[in-house]
Formats: structure tokens, sequence, C-alpha cells
């Protein structure tokens, strides 16, 4: 099997995996940036977007052709989205484990959901792309009956102070939301076709970030900022899906949209370690690749390395391992004077 | 290839060889002297009109005084002798003999070097009727019947336009079942239409019953749960579908159509919403999708948040399913399964039961062994509400097919929601999402135009007003998308 993915599917598959990402990342995950989740998103929208525009600009036509050095990138975002996979997995792990999953193993938990990546890995961009489309569109619906079933609980004033954490902190935040926020660009570099303006990295960047920035700001106003409270993920997931004062109903819709949202992110990130294994080998079967990769997430996960505090060390590195490699790739094609702008659809 | 020699005893006795002559009564071989030689007219008895074969052949041929040359017999008869509208003349004994089965009369004759093939089709048919699946309030009546002329008839009937084509083709190759591929010139897309006329003739089949297996051999994912082509009994939805660039296909004693390419949108469309005031329409339409969401999810989320998540239910809803469950001695997924089999018996039943029955089984099932069930403390009663709304779900799905998809997912995600509570039904379902937006129904994506997005009438999930849906042929641009195989 040919693993391909067009444009648009990355489009749609990239908008909900930056967003869900981020938002882990940051709400959950970095409780040290307090309720100013959304300004670290804002300047990882910031940071990440000369990397978009310059994806957009540059096809993926031009970009890795015969030379070696696309073949590293690949290899390394590769890795990196590897890695990821394993720290989503682990999230979806502990987030099951908090909702009354405990008694079921972990590594059986692990198992399934990592046969459910490769399933809709199997189907192709098409599959994984559209069906992250037909989630967007379900979610509408459902964050509004989230929103409406939670109206009276939403508090503005918990979004103050605005900069709690200081500039260090929301500059280090922006630079971890800005590695999330890159993988789009690694999606939209693998991704085939032409250049379509409605599909573009600019506007996968700009919907994912915002989407991520809304629901930042929806979770800051749920509940104030604690400083003293255990800052693991189960406190956090408590936090952010039974926040103690709305109806434990009205949480339903919203954890399965978490849910949802994190299966799609791991099978973004599967895809795309899949999909970067195929560009470094080019006659690797698809199918293999995407086998390839969830058993070496399935390592990373159960090994250990992908918990909270390893992924939150990693998060700082991802930024500079994703733009790094990409501005070489596109430098050197600028030196051997190669670079066509791409073609507008 | 064998062919029609001129000898006409050599040539007789070909085609009584073919229908095993004498052992296959049926077959009539009508000698006959006339014009000045002899002739035979060849038919199947009961496939065709005798009154038109006695006075427009035999009677004719008989009649007639011209002594045309051997060479000049074929088209002597055809202009002078035989009084029959349609007619033609062929060489291949192969096609003669599919023409005879298909109730044509073969006139071979001393000297001529073609059989004269005359339509004389006129076996006893069902007329046309009103639907049985697909009735609607407002609306045509009318349904296509097991007569493959009469369908085309129709057809023609709803479309009175030059550009509606209809080609003929056969399958299978044993047994030959004539299919009418129909299409409209302008609108439909040319890639699409050449994949159906490949994957017709590719199929390698000895005998192909009917739509519901040409279906099958010819749909893109054979494989996949959901059916990736529309199958009508309505002639107006037919025509319909003609207008917005998908194609039909008709076969003999199928009183169905197939229209391809087709989308999930449009299985789950009911010919009523087009007829209906637009806010109508969208209201059965939302009530369907809501019916949908409870076929497919309910009994699942039920499952998943007894088992695992209780402390999402409200206190009073809790204690009270609490209460009915008290005395069952199974788990909740055992307990399903027992309904939903119990549910699956009598659905199927209730179809294969004669109807003047068919009520008692609805009483039998639903309120005996229902309400047993309930007084022995086997399942309790908010799992037989589950059921019945899911069930009704089903129902409200104008698609056959389409419903017993949904049952599947069902099935599997009551499995997911009872293995792995609320992430198994999120996993359940975006496994289904994922199967379904990697289907393609004759290279167009089958979840299109949501996605991927491309320009459509305001008639997918909202029935808009008519004078919004101004776009023809939308199928057109959509199917050349991907390519069809």
């Amino acid at each position: 099997m040919k693993l391909q993915i067009n444009r648009r599917e990355a489009h749609t598959l990239s908008i909900v995996l930056i967003a869900t990402r981020a938002f882990m990342g940051i709400a959950i995950d970095g409780t040290e940036y307090m309720n100013s989740g959304w300004a670290c998103m804002l300047l990882g929208y910031v940071l990440a977007l000369p990397l978009t525009i310059a994806v957009d600009r540059y096809a993926r036509s031009g970009a890795n052709g015969a030379s070696i050095l696309p073949k590293i990138a690949f290899a390394i975002f590769g890795i990196i989205a590897l890695y990821e996979s394993a720290a989503v997995l682990r999230m979806l792990v502990n987030t099951a484990s908090y909702c009354a999953l405990s008694t079921l193993s972990t590594t059986a938990l692990t198992v399934f959901l990592l046969l459910c990546a490769y399933y809709c890995v199997s189907k192709n961009g098409r599959g994984c792309g559209n069906a992250a489309k037909l989630w967007l569109c379900a979610l509408v619906p459902i964050m509004l009956i989230v929103i409406v079933a939670q109206y009276g609980e939403f508090n503005a004033f918990w979004l103050a102070p605005a900069f709690a954490p200081g500039a260090r902190g929301i500059i280090e935040g922006g630079i971890i939301t800005a590695g999330y926020f890159s993988a789009a660009a690694i999606l939209h570099m693998s991704a085939e076709g032409e250049y379509d303006k409605r599909a573009s990295c600019f506007l996968t960047l700009t919907t994912g970030a915002l989407s991520g920035v809304v629901l930042c700001a929806l979770r800051g106003m749920l509940a104030p900022a604690m400083l003293y409270m255990n800052n693991d993920r189960l406190s956090q997931l408590d936090a952010l899906l039974t926040n103690g004062r709305s109806s434990l109903a009205l949480q339903l819709p919203l954890i399965y949209a978490w849910f949802t949202g994190l299966i799609t992110t791991l099978i973004g990130y599967v895809f795309i370690s899949a999909r970067c294994a195929v560009e470094v080998m080019p006659e690797a079967d698809g199918r293999l690749c995407a086998a390839g990769a969830v058993i070496l997430a399935f390592i990373i996960a159960v090994a250990g390395f992908a918990e909270s505090e390893w992924v939150k060390r990693a998060a700082k590195w991802e930024y500079i391992a994703i733009a790094l490699p990409l501005l070489l790739v596109l430098s050197a094609k600028l030196m051997r004077g190669g670079v066509k702008g791409a073609k507008v659809s | 290839m064998r062919e029609i020699t001129g000898d006409f005893s050599k040539d007789l006795e070909s085609i009584r060889a073919i229908f095993y002559y004498p052992d296959n009564e049926d077959v009539i071989f009508r000698e006959i002297y006339g014009c000045g030689f002899d002739m035979c007219a060849v038919f199947i008895d009961g496939m065709v009109k005798a009154d038109q074969v006695d006075e427009f052949i035999v009677r004719a041929a008989q009649l007639n005084s011209g002594e045309p040359k051997p060479e000049e017999r074929v088209d002597y008869m055809m202009k002078n002798a035989l009084s029959i509208a349609q007619v033609t003349s062929e060489k291949r004994l192969s096609k003669i003999s599919e023409m005879i089965l298909s109730g044509m009369t073969a006139v071979l004759a001393e000297g001529m070097t073609e059989a004269i093939l005359l339509d004389t089709r006129g076996f006893d048919r069902r007329q046309v009727s009103q639907t049985t699946n697909e009735s609607v309030v407002m609306g045509s009546q009318e349904g296509f019947v097991e007569n493959l002329r009469t369908n085309l008839t129709l057809m023609h009937r709803y479309v009175q336009s030059a550009e509606m084509i209809c080609e003929m083709l056969t399958v299978g190759t044993k047994t030959p079942l004539r299919i009418a591929l129909i299409y409209m010139k302008e609108l439909t897309n040319p890639a699409a239409l050449e994949s159906a006329r490949r994957r017709v003739k590719t199929v390698d089949r000895p005998v192909v019953h009917g739509l519901g297996q040409l279906e099958q051999l010819i749909e893109d994912n054979p494989w996949a749960i959901m059916p990736q082509m529309l199958m009508t009994e309505r002639p107006d939805r037919a025509a319909a579908a003609l207008a917005d660039g998908q194609f039909v296909i008709l076969a003999d004693s199928s009183p169905y159509a197939l229209i391809a390419p087709c989308d999930i949108f449009a299985l789950l469309q009911a010919s009523d919403d087009a007829f209906s005031r637009w806010q109508y329409g969208t209201y059965t339409r939302i009530v369907r999708w809501l019916g949908i969401l409870f076929a497919l999810m309910l009994p699942g989320i039920y499952v998943a948040l007894t088992m695992y998540h209780a402390h999402l239910i409200p206190m009073s809803l809790l204690s009270s399913i609490a209460e009915t469950r008290v005395n069952v001695p199974f788990p909740v997924l055992v307990e399903m399964a027992i309904l939903e089999l119990a549910f699956f018996l009598i659905n199927e039943a209730n179809m294969r039961i004669p109807s003047q029955i068919g009520s008692s089984i609805g009483i039998i099932g639903a309120l005996v062994l229902g309400q047993a069930a309930v007084e022995a403390s086997l399942i309790s009663p908010i799992l037989i509400i589950i059921i019945a709304l899911s069930g009704l779900g089903c129902y409200a799905v104008p698609n056959h097919s389409v419903s017993i998809s949904l049952i599947i997912y069902r099935l599997a995600l009551e499995i997911f929601g009872g293995v792995l509570g609320l992430l198994g039904i999120a996993m359940g379902m975006f496994l289904i999402l994922c199967q379904i937006s990697s289907l393609r129904s004759f290279g167009m994506d089958f979840i299109s135009p949501v996605a991927p997005h491309s320009s459509h009438n305001p008639d997918i999930i909202w029935r808009l007003p008519i004078f919004m849906q101004h776009k023809r042929g939308v199928f057109r641009e959509r199917s050349g998308g991907g390519a069809a195989k």
C-alpha cells in the first residue's frame, strides 16, 4: 500500500492534531502556565507561523528530490512523531484510568488503542483525513452542548491575571506550543498534490491554533488556577472533566470529545511517523511502516519514556528539532537555486 | 464463433442442438412455406405473443407470393413479408439464441446467411404498481417491475429528454442477464461511466441473479459494510439521479434500479424529503439523523455507562436503573446480547412469515415475550426501551442495506463499550468514521461533499428551499476526484 495524504486531508487532520496536542501540553501537562495557556498558544502561533508560511511557499514537490538532507529531516520528524504518538497514548491511558477504567490492564488498553491507530492509518490519508473532517463537523454541536450545559460555571475572571506565569513562563509555553503546532508543517510537507490555498499550512495553523486558544480559555474559565494543588495528570483531568460544580452527567459530551480528540491525535502522529518512514524509504510498504510505527510507539509507551515529566522535558526542544531540519532543507534548496513558487490551484 | 451458413437444414440443426431439441419441448420450430422457399420460425412457447406470430409472421409469409433470389431474401422478407415493427438480422448463432431466449422470434430460411429477429415478446408480466418499500405521502406512487422494457419505458416517461442515453449490456457468461446502463449525455462523468462499463464487462460469473448480485460484483469495496450504490424501486428517484449526474442500471427480472456514484447522504435521504415543503423535509431529516444516532450509539453508550461510568448517570436515573436490574442475573452486556438476539429473531421472523399471521408475531414478540422476560427478571425494562428506540431508529433509515449496516456497527459498538467503556465507544465510532471515509463509489469519495468539501446544493443534511438548489449534475465534478478503477 502506498501511504499518501492529500493537502485537504492533511489540513483537517492537522487541525485536530495540533489543537488537541497543544491543549494537552498546556492545559493538562503545563500546570505551571496556570490559566495563561491561551497566551502561550498565541505566542506559539506566532513562532510557528514562519515555518508554515515557508512550507506553503516551497511546495513539497521541490523539497526532497534526490538529496539526502530531506531524508534526514524526515527521519528526525518521524522520530518526533513517534515519541508524540507514545505521549498521546499515555495520555489516553491516563484519561481512561481516570474515567473508571482503572481495572483494565494498561498494556491491554495500549494494544487496543494502537490496533485502532493501525487500522485507521491503513485506511490511508483519505480515511484518516476525512474522518478528522467529520469529527470536526461533529465537534461543533458537541462543544455547543458542553458550553450551554456548563454556561453558568464559566467565569471570565479566572483568566486573570492574564500573564501570571511571567514573561519567561509564557515564552517557554510559547516555544512548547510552537513545537506542537509545527506538526502541521510536517504533515503538509509530506502531503501530495498541488498547493491549495483553501487547505494551506497557514490556514491549518491559524484554525488549529485559534481552536486551541478558545479551548484553553474555556478550560481556564472553568476552574481557577491553583498554585498548591497536585500537579499530576489525574488531578488536571479531574479539574477538566469533573470540575466539581456542574453536574457529572453534563461531562459526558466533554469526555467523549476529549477521547475522540486524543484518538484522532494519536492516529495523526502514527500516520506522520509512518509517512516519514515512507519518505525516507520510498520503496517501503505503507502498511509495514504503519506497523513499525505502532510497535515502536508501544515500546516507548510501555517503557515509561512517555510519562508526563519526560514529555514535558522533550517538549521544550521539539520546536527547534522541527524548525532546524526544515530550515536546512529549504536553505539547501535555496542554495541550489531550485526553489519554485508553489502552484496555486 | 459459429454463424448462419445459408444451408437451411444445417442451420436449423445447429439451432436445435443449441436448445437441446427435442428434449426441450418449450422451443417451437414452426416450419413455413412462403415467398417461394422453406423457412422456419423459432420461438419459445409462452415468451411470445402467439397471435403476433400467427398473424404477422406465419400468415404474412404464407400469403406473400414474391419469389426473391437467395441473396435478396433477408431484405425482401424484412421489407415485404413480415409485418412486425421491430425487426433486425443477425449472423451469430450465440446472439440468435440469446434473442430467442429473451422472447424474440427468429426466422431462418433456405439460402439466407442471416436470421431475421422479430420482436414478438409478449410474456406475462406484472403491471406497474405501487412501491412496497419506498412509499411516499406526496409524489409518484409508481414502482419498477420485473420487466426491463417496462422499466425503460418508465424512465423515458419520467425523463423526456434526448440527452438520456440507454446502453444495453449483458452480464453472465453462461446465462446472460440483460442490463441497461442509463445516463444523461452531458451530465454524467465519463470516467465513472467508463468504469461502470468496464466493471460490467469484466464480470466473469456464469450467472448473475439480478441487481443485488450485480451490485456486489461491481462495487468499489466489497469488504465494506456500507453499500456504495443506491438501490431504489422508484422511477422518479432514478430520474432525479440522472439529473444530478449519476447513472442508473436496470436489469431484467429486477424491480429495482441501481444508482451510482453514490454518497452516504443520498443513502440516508428519502424521496419524501424532496416532495414535501422544505421546512418539513428539513425537520424529518433531523428526526432521521437522531434516529440514526439512537440506532448506532444508544445501546453501546448504555452498556458503557452502566458498566464503567455509573458516576456519569444522574442519581435518580441511576437508582431506577439499579432497581430494575436488581433481580437480573446477567451482566449488562449479556442482557443486551439476549435482547438484541430476540429483536433480530422477531424481525427476521416477521419478514419471512406469511402476511396473514405477520401481526401475531409483533404481538408475541413485543407483548408476550417482552412482558414475560421482564417478569422473569431475565432483562430489565429500561433495556427494552433502549433496544426499542434503537430499533425504531433503524427503521427510520430509508435504505434497507444501510439499516442492516447500522445494526452491525451497533453490535460492534456494544462490544467496544462493554470492553472499554466510553473510550471504546469513541474508538469504535472513529473506526467506523474512518472506514466510511475511506470508501469510494465509482471514483467519488463516499462522504463528499462534506469531506472533501465540494460545491453542492443545500440538500445534504438540511433540505433548503428548491429555489436555492440550482446546480445540475453535481455528481459529475465530484466523481471526477478520484480515479475510478
